[in-house]
């Protein structure tokens, strides 16, 4: 007789994953089988943290270091009793520090060289708001002590100057490091010296300072510095990289230095691009798109990106290859371009671009879209323009229609509030908007009823007027749906009771994001 | 194009190849196979089993193939049974973990998914001997270890 004890180990994961702590704690007491199979799921993320609501019960360090084997992922919210400082978890993989609060009973930084000590097991490190907690100390011991680390990811902390060496020295063991909000001060990566010179002054850093870093994120307080040539400096010591992802906040562009190191192809490996807010020339957007040896990844939102580049990107030789490609606040990119990219990239699996107009998908010329069988996020505003007429917006219905692997479709026009206002108020009109209506000409929502996966779908700041029957319409058509945005402005109950109708189908909404 | 499927104790069903491809694994074999009639042996399935198993691959015939997503997260995914499959598992204990057994062997991942839902769904919330009335589980702890094991482990409760 089958029961649920004998049922196979996949399956019974199956079961236990869905099962929430308060349940696990009680399987766990229900027999010895139960222990057995249900005490490592209950065991294998845990938090320990200052709680303001209910203080750390006692003995709690003795029956986590009870269960330290059992452990694979941690969260450590500061600050805390010493003892839970030198517990060593022998799986550990996951560790986050959170230092968010500012009562320090503790020599703390002390406290956070014996935790990375007792745990060199870590592969993905999350630093958050750790500020002046940290050391040299700290940092050495990732350097020479941890295994096999693998991800590094700090928000808001300060790397002190005189801890810049080790720190770097530290990072060079990652493969992937994301720095948020932040800005670390450049310096020399010489070990000889610990005090802070120019970089006139030092000797440069081998070239593969950096030899595992394959994935490495910038982004910048808005406010603040937002990366300079240093940035670039010790980025051409990566020369594995495979994606560099750089919110260019400041004033300064590395796009032309950028495109010097990948002429010297310094980054041979590099496939994905993601530079937000860069305000360069669109010359130099060319030169950088055309400089690029692998096209993969291209995210370039709110950017000068315009005709020139344009050229380059449809000009490259892997163009057929391009797999995400982003101009979201680009207002050079026009409805033509993005036509054009969607005609020629049949492996295309994310778009998102400003708009597109019925015309260039209806005109005489246009082609069909190549990446139907592979496209599953779309963003893009779509325009009728004045002389659409119905055989031209059902073109743009049937193209949309044939996106079967659509996960998300964002049809949404707040984006465009970049643009210029007469150009706003041109586009975006009644008469101007694909009408998503079922009783319209075209039949709205009913040209969408082969895209089954979609997961998320918004209409966020779109002149529609859609109701209870276009709602009854998505409820029945798009059971995977999750997430609907935008305004059902025909409609006549209240916000609140249509957000628990949607509710009840499993679907979060809103009227705006 | 039908297909026969042969249950562990002989009984023969008559399927349409597009209900019966549900299962990974019937697929397979059909695409190995290629145009033999010869009907499929499921030494694991009783007839029982199977016939809970093709009405569940008869109502979900039209659905998408779930492609596993690399970014998936499985918290954001619905958590909610659809109406039909919850009234399709309210049955006896035993077929549910039959139906389950038989749903891991056939690789139909969302029958599956279903069923370890449901089983989920009954363990959820309820106070360990709850759990052992429930699945008919004979406690061999005594009550000192029960407590010990309470105590042990009720640091790890909502953390």
């Amino acid at each position: 007789m089958t029961s649920l004890v004998t049922l196979p180990i996949e399956v019974k994961e199956l079961i236990a994953q869905q099962l929430d702590k308060k349940t696990l704690c009680s399987c766990v007491r229900v027999s010895g089988p139960f222990h057995a199979f249900f005490l490592p799921f209950l065991w294998q993320h845990i938090r320990i943290g200052v709680n303001p609501k209910r203080a750390l019960p006692s003995q709690g360090s003795t029956s986590i270091a009870a269960h330290a084997s059992l452990v694979t992922s941690l969260v450590v919210v500061g600050p805390l009793p010493k003892e839970y400082y030198s517990i060593s978890f022998p799986h550990l993989k996951t560790l986050k520090i959170d230092t968010t609060y500012s009562i320090d009973p503790h020599d703390l930084t002390l406290l956070h060289v014996a935790l990375v000590r007792a745990n060199p097991t870590v592969q993905d490190l999350t630093l958050h708001a750790t500020s002046s907690k940290l050391s040299n100390e700290f940092w050495e011991v990732i350097e020479t002590e941890w295994i096999r680390p693998r991800s590094l990811n700090i928000v808001f902390p300060i790397v002190e100057p005189n801890q810049s060496i080790t720190f770097w020295r530290a990072c060079s063991r990652f493969e992937t490091l994301t720095i948020n909000n932040d800005d670390i001060p450049f310096f020399s990566l010489d070990c000889n010296n610990s005090t802070i010179t120019s970089q006139q002054q030092q000797p440069q850093p081998p070239v593969d300072a950096f030899p595992h870093m394959e994935r490495l994120t910038l982004k910048f307080d808005p406010t603040g510095y937002g990366g300079g040539p240093d940035h670039v400096d010790w980025i051409r010591r990566c020369p594995r990289l495979v994606h560099l992802a750089w919110n260019l906040v400041g004033r300064w562009s590395p796009v032309e230095r950028l495109i010097v190191e990948l002429k010297n192809t310094t980054w041979p490996s590099l496939s994905s691009l993601r530079l937000e807010q860069s305000m360069h020339t669109d010359k130099n957007f060319s030169d950088l798109v055309a400089s690029l040896s692998h096209l993969r990844i291209l995210e370039l939102a709110q950017s000068t990106f315009g005709p020139l580049s344009f050229a380059a990107l449809m000009a490259h030789p892997q163009i057929q290859n391009l797999h995400t490609f982003s101009v979201l606040g680009c207002d050079g990119f026009t409805g033509a371009m993005a036509q054009a990219v969607l005609e020629q990239c049949p492996t295309l699996d994310t778009f998102a671009a400003p708009f597109i107009s019925v015309h260039d998908v209806a005109h005489e010329e246009s082609q069909p879209w190549a990446c139907v069988h592979t496209l599953r996020n779309l963003a893009i505003y779509i325009t009728c323009g004045p002389r659409s007429t119905i055989e031209s917006r059902q073109k743009m219905f049937d193209q949309l229609g044939l996106l079967s692997r659509l996960i998300r479709l964002d049809l949404g026009a707040h984006r465009l509030s970049q643009l210029p206002v007469q150009t706003r108020t041109r586009f975006i009109t009644h008469e101007s908007t694909l009408s998503l209506k079922l009783s319209s000409d075209n039949g709205g929502l009913t040209n969408f009823a082969r895209l089954t996966q979609l997961r998320h779908f918004s209409f966020q700041q779109t002149p529609q007027s859609l109701g209870m029957k276009e709602v009854q319409w998505v409820l029945d058509h798009w059971t995977n749906l999750g997430k609907i945005v935008g305004q059902f402005t025909n409609i006549d109950i209240p916000f609140s009771r249509l957000f628990d109708l949607f509710q009840r189908n499993g679907i979060a909404y809103n009227e705006v994001a | 194009m039908t297909v026969i499927l042969v249950s562990s104790d002989n009984q023969d069903f008559k399927v349409d190849k597009e209900v019966a491809e549900r299962s990974i694994l019937i697929k397979n074999m059909l695409e190995d196979v290629g145009e033999s009639d010869s009907p499929i042996p499921l030494p694991n399935v009783t007839a029982a089993v199977l016939t809970k198993v093709i009405e569940y691959c008869e109502h979900h015939r039209n659905d998408p193939i779930q492609v596993p997503e690399e970014t998936d997260d499985p918290r954001k995914r619905s958590n909610d049974i659809e109406e039909w499959d919850m009234k399709f598992m309210q049955v006896d204990q035993e077929m549910l973990f039959e139906i389950i057994l038989a749903a891991n062997y056939l690789d139909i991942k969302p029958l599956l998914d279903v069923g370890c839902k449901t089983v989920a769904n009954i363990i959820k919330g309820k106070t360990p001997e709850e759990i052992r009335k429930a699945f008919n589980i004979v406690n061999d702890f005594t009550p000192e270890e029960e407590a010990q094991i309470k105590k042990e482990n009720e640091w790890a409760e909502d953390r």
